[in-house]
């Protein structure tokens, strides 16, 4: 073959009737077992599989949303908002935990927030990477995991006893604070990572400080990721009914929260509180209390979804 | 080798070594002020490391370690006194990737100025420097867009606008070209003409021939070595040393 026709043959589209190859030397010589059918077979199963798992998961939380609206709407009247918890179901009301879980929430997003992304802003941005931080990392990974209770118990004896807050607001949120931080940190430490160095480069090079470069470029580059992880973890920590109840929280407070000195109780107490009596009307109370305090975290979920858009859209 | 009385940079019998590697060695260079410096040379052979010692941004690199003197305006930039974030305020740099901020075009030029303590007006220093940076036709009317929305080659003007803000002695850079497409380089290469009136430029290029359009001088360094240093029409025309020459002609590299 000359060439000329070989260098056309090399070209040429490959036909059913042409299979033919062209002597060329730079071509890769391969054997294709294509196999189509069964490739499709397998495309589907696996698609069928991820879908049929969607569904389940959803098909379980719809479940039990539904479960739990079936038993409580009867309670969910106005006063189960503003009435004090009762002896009798027909006058107990969730007041004082909404009171107190907002107390809660509120302190333990201040205290978390500052602490936590301060944490990981010097972990991520300062700390010179060694055996130490390496080291620093690992403990952070491995707190993330320990049980609530074992932060109640932190709780009790620091805030507590040792620093004398009692039962108050304060020593609840700040042992809250402390079951989050982590997964505050690790979150935080996450986004800010993904922050090209190249940010950072352009800002040193014009002659900022490390401080000057993070509260300008790096942190607000990170604060949707940032804001995903507090998110998170603040479902967490108003969920959270073990701690505080090793805290010692009271289940029967007759009065709202004044200052953050002040005894409380929380949602999830109350609710495993009325969970745990006898009478099957507390057990509706419980459910209505459920449906309270999902409809509270759905609200704080979508209040920081906006806003993460928001910011999102503003960078672009 | 050339050798200006009064040099603005000057290294010194500088070896640098990453970990315990050395990627510089030996090198004694003189950059002569208010002229356009070009380091070429194949890729690992340096000329980037060295660059970074002019504004010390190879502080950032944990294994960086260094000997001999590296020098701006006779004082050695790595002596304990130097406050690094004025040093580099007086040496600019710009990147092989533009990299604007996340804000708006007048605020990526206000800022560097701002941390500073600039007393000026802002709005004047903004239009000045987008019009050194021949930029300001463009983006007049956007001053409060994002510099994202900037194209690649608008993008690196403005980081070059962002680095005059400073009112440098120096601007540092690092193949500023690599990533733009020819036109948005030829404006680069006319912008780097008209600032050697007032600035010294030291540019890394692994493009030969931008190296000879732009610069007065021309640094070729190979495997860590600084091999020549001499004026570019005769660092093109009639090299001293056989590897400049055969790099030169694209025999390797």
């Amino acid at each position: 073959m000359s060439q000329i026709d070989s260098a056309l043959g090399a070209n040429r589209v490959l036909t059913g009737q042409d299979m033919s190859m062209p002597q060329d030397e730079n071509r890769v010589r391969a054997s294709f077992a294509v196999n189509l059918r069964r490739r499709q077979l397998k495309e589907r199963i696996f698609f069928v599989s991820i879908f049929s798992a969607t569904l389940v998961a959803l098909a379980i939380l719809v479940y039990l949303v539904a479960s739990i609206a079936y038993d409580g709407y009867p309670y969910l009247t106005w006063d189960f908002f503003t009435n004090f918890p009762s002896r009798f179901a027909n006058k107990a009301g969730f007041k004082s935990a909404i009171y107190g879980s907002v107390w809660l929430g509120g302190l333990t997003l201040v205290f978390s927030v500052l602490l936590g992304v301060g944490a990981a802003v010097y972990l991520q941005e300062l700390a010179s990477k060694g055996r130490i931080s390496s080291l620093i990392e690992l403990s952070i990974a491995t707190l993330a995991g320990v049980p609530s209770i074992i932060y109640g118990m932190l709780g009790l004896g620091i805030f507590v006893r040792f620093l004398s807050l009692g039962r108050s607001v304060l020593a609840g949120a700040l042992t809250l604070s402390l079951l989050i931080m982590p997964v505050i940190i690790i979150a935080a430490r996450e986004a800010l990572k993904s922050v090209p160095d190249s940010i950072r480069m352009g800002a040193f090079a014009l002659g900022a400080t490390r401080w000057q470069t993070v509260r300008d470029h790096v942190l607000p580059a990170a604060l949707p990721g940032i804001a995903t992880g507090v998110i998170l973890a603040m479902a967490r920590a108003v969920g959270e009914a073990a701690p505080l109840i090793l805290l010692g929280a009271l289940t029967y407070v007759a009065f709202v929260p004044e200052s953050i000195f002040d005894s409380f109780t929380a949602m999830p107490i109350q609710i495993f509180n009325w969970t745990s009596r006898p009478q099957p009307a507390f057990h509706q109370l419980a459910a209505a209390g459920i449906m309270v305090l999902l409809v509270f975290l759905l609200i704080c979920n979508s209040a920081a979804i906006y806003l993460r858009s928001k910011w999102g859209a503003k960078k672009r | 080798m050339i050798s200006p009385t009064s040099p603005i940079l000057e290294t010194r019998n500088l070896n640098i070594y990453y970990g315990d590697k050395k990627v510089v060695r030996n090198v004694s260079l003189k950059v002569p002020k208010r002229t356009v410096t070009a380091l070429i040379g194949p890729s690992g052979c340096g000329k980037s490391t060295i660059l970074r010692t002019f504004n010390r941004m190879n502080d950032f690199i944990d294994s960086f370690r260094h000997e001999g003197e590296v020098l701006f305006e006779g004082t050695d930039v790595y002596r304990s006194k130097t406050d690094v974030t004025e040093f580099r305020r007086r040496v600019g740099m710009v990147f092989q990737k533009p990299n604007p901020f996340t804000s708006s075009i007048a605020k990526n030029i206000t800022w560097g100025p701002q941390i500073n303590g600039y007393k000026g007006d802002l709005n004047e220093l903004v239009e000045t420097c987008l019009r050194k940076a021949a930029l300001w036709d463009e983006v007049k009317d956007k001053l409060n867009d994002s510099g994202l929305a900037l194209s690649g080659g608008q993008q690196q003007r403005l980081c070059i606008a962002r680095a005059i803000a400073m009112d440098p002695e120096v601007i540092l850079m690092d193949e500023p070209c690599s990533a733009l497409d020819p036109q948005s380089t030829l404006a680069i290469e006319d912008l780097i003409h008209d600032l050697k009136q007032n600035y010294t430029i030291v540019i890394v290029t692994h493009n030969m021939q931008q190296a000879a359009r732009v610069s007065e001088y021309t640094a070729f360094m190979y495997n860590g070595d600084l091999i020549e240093f001499d004026n570019t029409s005769k660092i093109f025309s009639q090299p001293s040393e056989k590897l400049t020459k055969d790099y030169i002609v694209g025999r390797f590299g």
